[in-house]
């Protein structure tokens, strides 16, 4: 089993101070996990804290076909060098982020800076028009007329830039997004929660060692959804010492 | 109040000293100054909150704050004299959306920022160039929170204050909160992961250690540890009720195919179930479960065939189904009810009664909280940057899907633009003449169309004087259901025909029309009843006529839903394939979802209307609701395209839950009053033969009862004198208009600071 992102904890409490400090609860925490070793090369999953590549990240089908995907690695992404590669923790940042109960100051931040383009901490007029592109998409009959987008972009700074510098800053976004009850779509991934994925963990983790990770996994906060999977797991256990 | 002076008192020391420092650039104005405005007006939500109750005019401070050329030492002299704020000025502040959010966030930019100026060894993303936040941007959004906050004031903007310092200040300012609120605060910081561990490190390092040892062994043995991992996790887990919510999963993969339009459909068909479910609960309970146990003595068994189902004549009319079933004695035969004799007329009543007025206050619940959420205290004219925005539907992956998408929005913004254009340039006066003409046209088409088919319902329903058999039965429920099928096609083509403006007035055409065309049918065919068929005696009707009224709602229930089955298969299905085949056009039907939404309101109304003669009427919608969503499910996947107009999800839905409470639902319980209080009921079935009226078999238990029990006979009098004095409606009428009338005075209050608000930032920027 790889660990990543062990630190002078023990992986238990890691994962217990990561699923109190994001919004994602351990199943998701633990899916993720999953889904983020499936991008490493073989060599790197070895390494303490990898980090993948932004092309690898690229490769994940919600992320696959979204015209913001870069901004959103770039983002998210710790390194020195801002190429957008992510560890394991900036992953676990961005879902927690496009999860259903982020807040909406969350939200609304994470926005901001993926739709800021130039980085500078405001949306002036080449962030915008380079927003407008992105949302209507690369084909000549829907993208606007330099007109058309002259006009929009005059119209959204009159409504929304409100000390007139020409810029929208954070303040100003948030304003405007308080004010829409829509914006509930800023939510990615669909992590589904289902007893079968835990059981398919349980089983994985279980072939090895019974008692420890029975006791590991009975003390974790699982005791509910656990205890089907836990008759199932006891039951091929005890099958499979009868041979 | 002393919280809320220290808090301004800090801002303007720390203003001066980060003014000191040299460090103010241009860009930092913005930031600055809009807040230095906030702290002056904020004594004027104070005035005009105090204006309207003691009516005291204190003209002085509003006149000179609204200047813009107030020099910055004056005012910050004002703000610091300004000590107090009543709480209705810090209410009315803190509920104004925008400070609510924003707090943290520039509170996470400034920690990050002063963290990554020094070096770049510490784990944040981006070093901002952003202005330095000043510290009352720090404060929590509720104002009672400030003394617990004011450390965090002291983050000074300054960029000299080095990284440790400034975790340490915030470690120390979450100290002073409770674990879980400290917690809470941290989740909602937009700091990077690894910040919040090595800031929660801190923050945990003395007490954590304590804390964690103690909860993790509250008791020695394994049981009792489970059990009370169990709990907690019970406790905390929100994410458990999601996952037991009927059909999620499906709506999440629907929405995410074909947008929040589609889904809002779905919602309210769901919502529909659980209303229909809370009625079928109670009358099962409370009604049919008693009367199932003790069978009226002169029922017999008949044969049955299959047609009855959809007539329900026969072996269904003499069942729990209809009204003539139910028998107007008091159970006193098993052992609980020889104690507590149960008398099934009132509880008939009282079941259908309570039922209503718990409906009335959940869907009255709803509709206010759904307005709420798309109520905007200041309207601006257009939503351009909302639909900018906050239009990326972030859930949706498939690549047609996602171009489907950035069309969608792309002619959106482009229908939004030409309409704003358009609304500029002056249209001749033969275009608008023009126009006035087509829409005349169109209109008139429609009413025509809705005022024939309702006479048309009249002559039928007088000239069908013979005894109809079997089949024959269902020509008049066909006929309406007919109706309802066929003329939203006409109203689909004026429409069209007409070329509306904006895409919003289409679809509230449209839903009006097709009201208008249910709601008359419908007030056609309770006439007929009510006023025909209760008070003569019809020879088709025999002896019970509650049984007739509640056997054609049946009917009309099961035409509507068979002729929507037929629609989905011929409209949808038959159409795509004709389309694909023999057209060869690739388009796909579009999902019509005002349509299909009225056509839940209309089912659901005559559900309600239904469920005084027909107890078990919820249980046929519950199953039909059942049946309807996983067909329109599969049909909506299989044959229909996503729309390619915009859909506003909030506010439609607003408004359908609108239209379900005020036309529907208000309807069905004047119709339901009415009959109860007016109509004599027939003398040969049912719980209330032999009286004048049902309200009277009432009257006739409590006089019975009062004798008996104590509370009751108090309850009844209580409730005379209720009825006969009419102080008692005024009073809380009254009561409600005033809380209305103070609501709409705090939104004019709240959009009297916007403005002031708004020009007071225009003015000082442009010096």
């Amino acid at each position: 089993m790889v660990s990543i992102g062990v630190r002078s904890q023990n992986p238990r409490q890691t994962n217990k101070n990561r699923k109190e400090l994001t919004f994602l609860t351990k199943q998701e925490i633990l899916l993720a996990h999953r889904r983020f070793t499936e991008l490493l090369e073989g060599d790197e999953r070895n390494h303490p804290n990898p980090r993948v590549p932004m092309d690898a990240i690229l490769t994940l089908t919600e992320l696959k076909s979204n015209p913001f995907k870069k901004r959103i690695c770039q983002v998210f992404s710790t390194s020195e060098n801002r190429d957008g590669s992510l560890t394991f923790e900036d992953f676990l940042d961005l879902l927690s982020a496009f999860s259903d109960s982020a807040t909406l100051e969350i939200k609304s931040h994470y926005a901001f800076r993926i739709f800021d383009f130039d980085d500078d901490g405001t949306l002036d007029y080449g962030d915008l028009e380079k927003l407008v592109n992105c949302l209507t998409g690369e084909t000549a009959d829907t993208r606007l007329s330099s007109e058309e987008m002259r006009q929009l972009i005059s119209n959204i700074l009159d409504e929304s830039d409100i000390d007139k510098d020409g810029t929208v800053n954070l303040s100003e976004f948030q304003h405007v997004i308080s004010r829409s009850p829509d914006f509930v779509r800023f939510v990615l991934f669909h992590l589904p929660c289902k007893c079968s994925l835990f059981t398919h963990y349980c089983y994985s983790r279980l072939i090895f060692n019974f008692p420890t990770a029975l006791s590991r996994l009975c003390c974790e906060d699982y005791a509910v959804e656990m205890y089907p999977s836990l008759i199932f797991i006891s039951l091929f256990h005890f099958k499979q010492n009868q041979f | 109040m002393a919280n809320g002076g220290s808090f301004n008192v800090n801002i303007y020391e720390e203003d001066y000293d980060y003014e000191n420092l040299g460090e103010s650039g241009p860009s930092q104005d913005p930031f600055q100054l809009f807040k230095e405005p906030a702290c002056n007006v904020q004594g004027n939500p104070g005035d005009i909150q105090m204006e309207m109750f003691t009516k005291n005019s204190d003209t002085s401070d509003s006149e000179s704050t609204s200047s813009s050329k107030e020099s910055y030492n004056g005012c910050r002299l004002r703000s610091l004299q300004r000590n107090n704020w009543s709480a209705a000025t810090r209410r009315v502040l803190s509920s104004m959306p925008s400070r609510k959010i924003g707090l943290h966030s520039s509170a996470g930019m400034a920690v990050r920022e002063t963290c990554a100026l020094p070096t770049h060894q510490t784990s944040s993303r981006v070093s901002l160039h952003i202005p330095r936040v000043t510290q009352d941007d720090i404060t929590s959004p509720e104002f009672e929170e400030i003394s617990t906050e004011d450390e965090a004031n002291n983050l000074a903007g300054s960029g000299l204050w080095c990284t440790e310092t400034n975790k340490e200040q915030l470690v120390s300012d979450l100290r002073g909160l409770s674990e879980s609120e400290g917690l809470r605060k941290l989740r909602a910081m937009p700091l990077s992961l690894a910040d919040k561990m090595e800031i929660r490190k801190h923050f945990f390092s003395p007490l954590a250690k304590n804390l964690v040892i103690n909860r993790n062994f509250p008791c020695r043995n394994l049981p009792c540890m489970y059990l009370s991992r169990m709990w907690r996790h019970c406790r905390y887990a929100p994410r458990f009720s999601t996952s037991l919510k009927l059909w999620n999963s499906s709506m999440k993969k629907l929405s995410g195919r074909y947008g929040t339009g589609v889904l809002s459909y779905f919602t309210f068909l769901r919502t529909l179930l659980f209303i229909n479910l809370l009625f079928f609960i109670t009358t099962f309970l409370f009604l049919v479960l008693p009367q199932a146990i003790h069978p009226p003595p002169d029922s017999h068994g008949e044969s049955f065939s299959w047609i009855e189902i959809f007539t329900g004549m026969g072996y269904l009319s003499r069942s729990l189904m209809f009204y003539g079933y139910y028998s107007n004695i008091t159970i006193k035969t098993t052992s609980i009810t020889s104690m507590v004799p149960y008398c099934i007329p009132t509880a008939y009543f009282f079941t259908i009664t309570i039922s209503f007025f718990i409906i009335c206050i959940i869907l009255v619940y709803s509709m206010s909280k759904s307005f709420g959420k798309s109520f905007q205290v200041f309207k601006s004219d257009g939503n351009l940057s909302e639909n900018v925005f906050c239009s990326w539907d972030f859930k949706v992956t498939k690549k047609p899907s996602i171009r489907l998408q950035s069309e969608k929005i792309s002619t959106q913004l482009k229908e939004q633009l030409s309409e704003l254009a358009s609304r500029e340039e002056e249209r001749t006066l033969m275009q608008r003449f023009r126009n006035f003409l087509v829409h005349v046209a169109a209109w008139f088409i429609c009413l025509a169309s809705i005022f024939f088919s309702a006479l048309g319902v009249y002559f039928l329903s007088k000239t069908i004087s013979k005894v109809l058999q079997n089949l024959d039965l269902l020509f008049m429920a066909a006929v309406v259901s007919g109706f309802n099928l066929l003329l939203p096609g006409i109203f689909n083509f004026c429409a069209w025909m007409e070329k509306h403006n904006s895409p919003c007035t289409r679809v509230y055409v449209s839903i009006f029309r097709n009201l208008l065309l249910k709601i008359s049918l419908v007030i056609i065919l309770c006439y007929h009843w009510l006023g025909k068929i209760a008070v003569e005696q019809d020879p088709q009707v025999s002896k019970c006529w509650e049984n007739f009224v509640g056997q054609e709602l049946y009917r009309l229930l099961l035409m509507d839903f068979i002729f929507t089955v037929l629609y989905t298969f011929l409209g949808e299905f038959v159409w795509r394939i004709f389309s694909q085949k023999i057209l060869r056009k690739n388009r796909k039907p579009v999902f019509d979802i005002a349509r299909n939404v009225l056509e839940l309101i209309y089912g659901q109304t005559l559900t309600w209307l239904g469920v005084l003669f027909a107890p078990l009427l919820p249980a046929v919608q519950i199953a039909k609701l059942f049946v309807l969503f996983y067909m329109k499910k599969n049909s909506l996947m299989l044959n229909c395209q996503a729309s390619k107009k915009p859909w506003r999800a909030t506010h439609m839905t607003t408004a359908f839950i609108t239209l379900l409470f005020f036309p529907s639902f208000l309807g069905a319980a004047v119709f339901v009053a009415y009959t109860v209080w007016k109509i004599k009921p027939s003398s040969g079935c049912g719980p209330f033969r032999n009286l004048t009226s049902m309200l009277e078999s009432v009257k006739l238990w409590a006089e019975r009862m009062k004798d008996h029990h104590q509370i009751l006979s108090w309850l009844f009098r209580a409730y005379n004198a209720f009825t006969d004095n009419p102080i008692f409606l005024f009073m809380p009428s009254g009561l409600f208009l005033l809380l209305i009338y103070f609501r709409i005075q705090v939104v004019d209050g709240q959009r009297r600071i916007i403005r002031r608000l708004e020009k007071q930032i225009d003015d000082v920027s442009k010096t």
